[in-house]
């Protein structure tokens, strides 16, 4: 959307942008080869990926290519503190994990079991530690964890006795919406109606459409204001429905702010001789986004204004 | 002119193969691209049109089928024993289908069947809330079979399309959940063409399946022109632009599904068939001239090994050798070019004989000429001679006529001091007879006194006279040494022309001609006087004759001046008629005269340019402007050359 929009301006110094699309097939191997594909094509950019694993995969790539890569929506602490062509627009699993500490802390919970899948084990693993450490530093407590195989034989409900057996306040699933929505499925179904918490990886619509009445009540931390009446952005909303008749989620909203980073950032290295693309990223921040303004420390780590939300009636209420 | 490259025979049949080749090709080519390519394009048009026809039909027939076995399931599930439902649901859901599950009327799962995940996995998801599912709340609306568009699944977590057939009785719905990729392989068992590709797109414009790019489904088409058009069911553009590449395209809409058929077939170079027909037009274009370059030289060698014999034959008449048999091969035309050569050496032959008989005869006739000449030759260099001599001749009678003049000249100065001097004698003897007579009648002294005085101033002036005669003489006497002996002596130039005016008074005076002269005295040469004399005398001679011929008075001027330490140049001109540029460039020419029959010889100035240039060793040059005057100008060594006479 943002590519189309920029082409009906006139594009970049008048050349067209053109998207190329690779699929990672969800598998970092794949990912890294789909680097060096895209980097034979001869392309400036990269946008994506959105999972940490997957970025994981394409890194080593992306240094070796020195094309500049910037992720959305992957927050994972590996990638935090690196000075290569890799930028991040979300904040880091310590901040988002940390926030998520606090928030639950003020409510008063002290006691936290944690399933965690293991499909995206860099970020989950590393989610669930940064959010064990704030917490315990808080005073509260990491009480059980539970790796669970979305691909594996033992289903999701074999986490769930063991996490309730410890009688903790509440639940910490950090899973993608799929998976969060199916692992609350199983907590409802076994009768429990315990407080279910869900990392900001799940905070997309499918957790509501496939959670259904199991969602309702979950906590989730969101990157951006639903409620926004920012033109920007509410601008942006409407244009999203139209096209994809569905709401845009946190990585729609990211992926847009990536794409406005990345032409402020070309169409400065366009301007400039001898400015490297990375370098123009570093020269245009901080650049208007939908929601905030978007930037930059010196590694290529952004941050994302954090806004905590509930599942009530079908729809995320902010708290 | 023009510059014609001559090339070999089999070079020109090599071009002309290959420029023909190319020309036809090039005329046949365009004429095939011309008919050809929009016939292409009309069968492509008419492949994707049915493609997208086919393809829609063919899989609404199928999924209708599929359909049908999910609303026996509808209507039988509750009639089923419930220990029986989750195998009855194994059943129909075989391999068609990826989750066959049953949802009561609060969206709860009550019975399901899954593949490819474990039986524990499957239990488990009995009982999980479906009420957000959107196509769980379309059948609540609807209430009627509904066609999912692409959704990701609740109970596999992948992303797949689905039908779901509410449950009338019970106020559930059954949903039967297939894998994309059946509508892919279905797809392409549709696809037949080459480059022929679909895309299944679901009511949102996501593609469902995707023939041509299979990792890149999840594509939203929503903005595509074609898919807008299509979905909203309106006529479709039959060319679209994806991904910068041109397609012709189709689109077929099924209302049943919801869901728009699209075909494509690349369009220009990017089709098989379009790039097939160029790339052969192209690959004739090149080989054609390629094999008739391979072949051409084998032909060319068999017109040239054919023609090969005629030239040699050819070659041999032009160097005079028999030519023997003349070759006959199967080209019509060598074989007329053959006999017509053949009749050519023939001719040629009897031409040469003739030719030869001919040039025997002319070297008789020659020699007979040559001898004809010799004779005329000699008669001819017998007149010369007998021509030089009579102009010597004429030279020497001419000067003698000038001798004579001189004479004449000499004679009439003599004439007054020897009358004179006559005249005194008769006088003196008058006076001797009156005294004799006295003598006898009685003598007084004053007739001896008048006597006496008689005789003195007559004997006085007969003396004076005759002194005078006898200087004229001895000077005539050496003009006349001059002339004869043409003896180097040194003399005064002055004295010279002096003299040749003197011998020349009768006619000056005759004319009453004024001759002027400045001769500086002491210009002295060591020279051929009688030479000199003889140029002046003519030079002026013709002055008076031609230049002042037929007036009575004119002046001539005559001058001299040294022109270096050892030549004078001495100048005679005078104020008469001129001449004319043709008559001075004539004018020492021997025999030419103006006056021819008035007693001009024309050997005049010939004498004269002969004496200066041969005799005195200087050169002599004339200018003249008619009714002007004529100036002729002598250059002279002051010492003449030594003659060597023989």
């Amino acid at each position: 959307m943002a590519i189309e929009e920029k082409n009906a301006q006139g594009g970049i110094h008048g050349r067209k942008i053109e998207l190329l699309i690779r699929d990672d097939e969800n598998s970092p191997e794949v990912a890294g080869k789909r680097v060096h594909e895209l980097a034979a094509l001869g392309v400036e950019a990269i946008i994506g990926p959105n999972v940490s694993s997957i970025a994981g995969g394409m890194l080593p790539a992306i240094v070796e290519t020195s094309i500049v890569t910037i992720s959305p929506t992957v927050s994972s602490l590996f990638f935090v503190g690196k000075d290569d062509p890799f930028f991040r627009m979300n904040s880091s699993t310590r901040q988002n994990a940390g926030a998520y500490a606090a928030n639950h802390y003020a409510k008063g919970g002290r006691r936290v079991s944690a399933a965690f899948g293991i499909q995206n084990r860099l970020f989950t693993e590393s989610w669930l530690k940064e959010f064990q450490t704030a917490f315990e530093a808080l005073g509260g407590a990491v009480v059980a964890t539970a790796p669970y195989d979305a691909k594996g034989a033992d289903g999701y409900a074999a986490v769930v006795a063991p996490l309730l057996a410890v009688n903790p306040d509440a639940i910490l699933l950090v899973s993608n919406g799929v998976d969060t929505a199916q692992i609350a499925q199983q907590f409802r179904k076994a009768g429990s109606n315990i407080k279910l918490i869900a990392a900001e990886w799940a905070a997309s619509e499918q957790l509501i459409e496939l959670g259904g009445k199991a969602v309702e009540g979950v906590t989730i931390l969101q990157t951006y204001d639903r409620d926004s009446v920012v033109p920007a952005y509410t601008q942006f909303r409407d244009t999203y429905i139209g096209q994809f008749t569905n709401r845009p989620g946190y990585s729609s909203i990211a992926s847009y702010d990536a794409a406005m980073v990345l032409f402020a950032a070309l169409e400065r290295s366009y301007a400039e001789k001898g400015l490297s693309l990375k370098e123009a990223i570093f020269a245009v921040v901080p650049v208007k986004g939908l929601q905030q303004d978007l930037t930059f420390d010196r590694f290529g780590d952004g941050a994302r204004k954090k806004f905590f939300v509930t599942v009530k009636n079908g729809t995320f209420v902010g708290e | 002119m023009i510059f014609r490259r001559e090339r070999r025979l089999r070079t020109s049949l090599i071009f002309l193969l290959a420029s023909t080749t190319l020309v036809t090709l090039a005329i046949v080519g365009t004429g095939i691209l011309v008919v050809r390519l929009p016939q292409i394009v009309t069968a492509n048009q008419t492949l994707v049109d049915r493609a997208a026809e086919e393809t829609a039909s063919r899989i609404e027939v199928f999924l209708k089928g599929l359909e049908e076995r999910v609303a026996l399931v509808a209507q039988t599930a509750y009639d089923v024993p419930d220990a029986r439902v989750g195998s009855m649901l194994d059943a129909a859901r075989g391999d068609a289908f990826e989750a066959l599950y049953l949802v009561n009327k609060v969206g709860t799962v009550v019975a399901i069947s899954v593949g490819n995940v474990s039986a524990k996995r499957s239990r488990e998801m009995v009982g999980i809330d479906l009420s957000n599912s959107k196509l769980v709340r379309a059948v609540a609306e609807k209430k009627n079979v509904v066609w999912s568009d692409k959704f990701l699944s609740a109970v596999t977590g992948i992303v797949t399309i689905g039908v779901a057939i509410p449950i009338e009785r019970f106020g559930g719905v059954v949903i039967a959940e297939l894998p994309l990729a059946t509508l892919l392989k279905i797809s392409h068992i549709a696809r037949g063409a080459e480059g022929l590709e679909f895309w299944i797109i679901d009511g949102h414009g996501e593609v469902v399946a995707d023939t041509g790019l299979p990792s890149a489904s999840g594509f939203n088409l929503r903005n595509n022109p074609v898919v807008k058009a299509g979905l909203a069911q309106n006529p479709v553009a039959e060319r679209m632009t994806f991904k910068s590449r041109e397609y012709q395209s189709a689109a077929s809409f099924s209302r049943a599904l919801g869901w728009l058929f699209v075909s494509r077939i690349p369009a220009g170079l990017e089709n098989r068939r379009i790039r097939e027909t160029v790339g052969l037009i192209l690959i004739a274009f090149i080989a054609s001239p390629l094999i008739g370059l391979i072949l051409a030289p084998f032909w060319a060698r068999g017109m040239t090994e054919a023609l090969a014999p005629v030239i040699q034959r050819a070659r041999m008449i032009a160097s005079g050798a028999p030519p023997g048999a003349w070759p006959r091969g199967n080209v019509v035309e060598f074989n007329q070019l053959t006999s017509d050569l053949e009749a050519m050496s023939k001719s040629l032959q009897q031409r040469q004989l003739e030719l030869r008989d001919l040039n025997e005869g002319l070297e008789a006739r020659v020699e007979q000429r040559t001898q004809d000449l010799a004779i005329a030759n000699d008669e001819l260099t017998e007149t010369l001679s007998t021509l030089n001599r009579a102009q010597g001749e004429l030279v020497h009678s001419e000067k003698m006529a000038a001798l004579g003049r001189l004479v004449a000249g000499v004679a009439h100065e003599l004439n007054t001091p020897i009358g004179i001097g006559r005249m005194a004698v008769s006088t003196m003897r008058d006076a001797v007879f009156q005294l004799e007579k006295r003598m006898k009648t009685g003598l007084r002294k004053s007739d001896l006194t008048n006597t006496i005085e008689h005789l003195l101033s007559g004997s006085d002036m007969a003396e004076k006279n005759m002194i005078r005669a006898a200087d004229l003489i001895s000077s005539f006497k050496q003009v006349a040494v001059d002339r004869t002996t043409s003896n180097r002596r040194r003399f005064q130039l002055l004295e010279i022309v002096d003299e040749i005016i003197l011998t020349l008074t009768p006619i000056i005076k005759q004319k009453s001609i004024r001759v002027d002269r400045e001769i500086p005295k002491d210009i002295i040469l060591e020279s051929y006087p009688g030479d000199l004399g003889q140029v002046l005398t003519n030079l002026i001679d013709n002055a008076i004759k031609h230049g002042f011929d037929k007036r009575d008075n004119g002046v001539i001027r005559i001058s001299a001046a040294p022109l270096s330490k050892n030549v004078i140049r001495l100048t005679i001109s005078d104020d008469g008629h001129g001449m004319t540029k043709g008559v001075i460039d004539k004018i020492f020419d021997p025999f030419f005269t103006t006056k021819r029959g008035c007693g001009g010889t024309g050997l005049g100035m010939h004498v004269t340019y002969n004496a200066v240039v041969s005799i005195l060793g200087g050169a002599i040059t004339v200018s003249s402007t008619p009714d002007e005057g004529s100036v002729f100008q002598i250059d002279l060594p002051l010492i003449g050359p030594n003659r060597n006479i023989a």
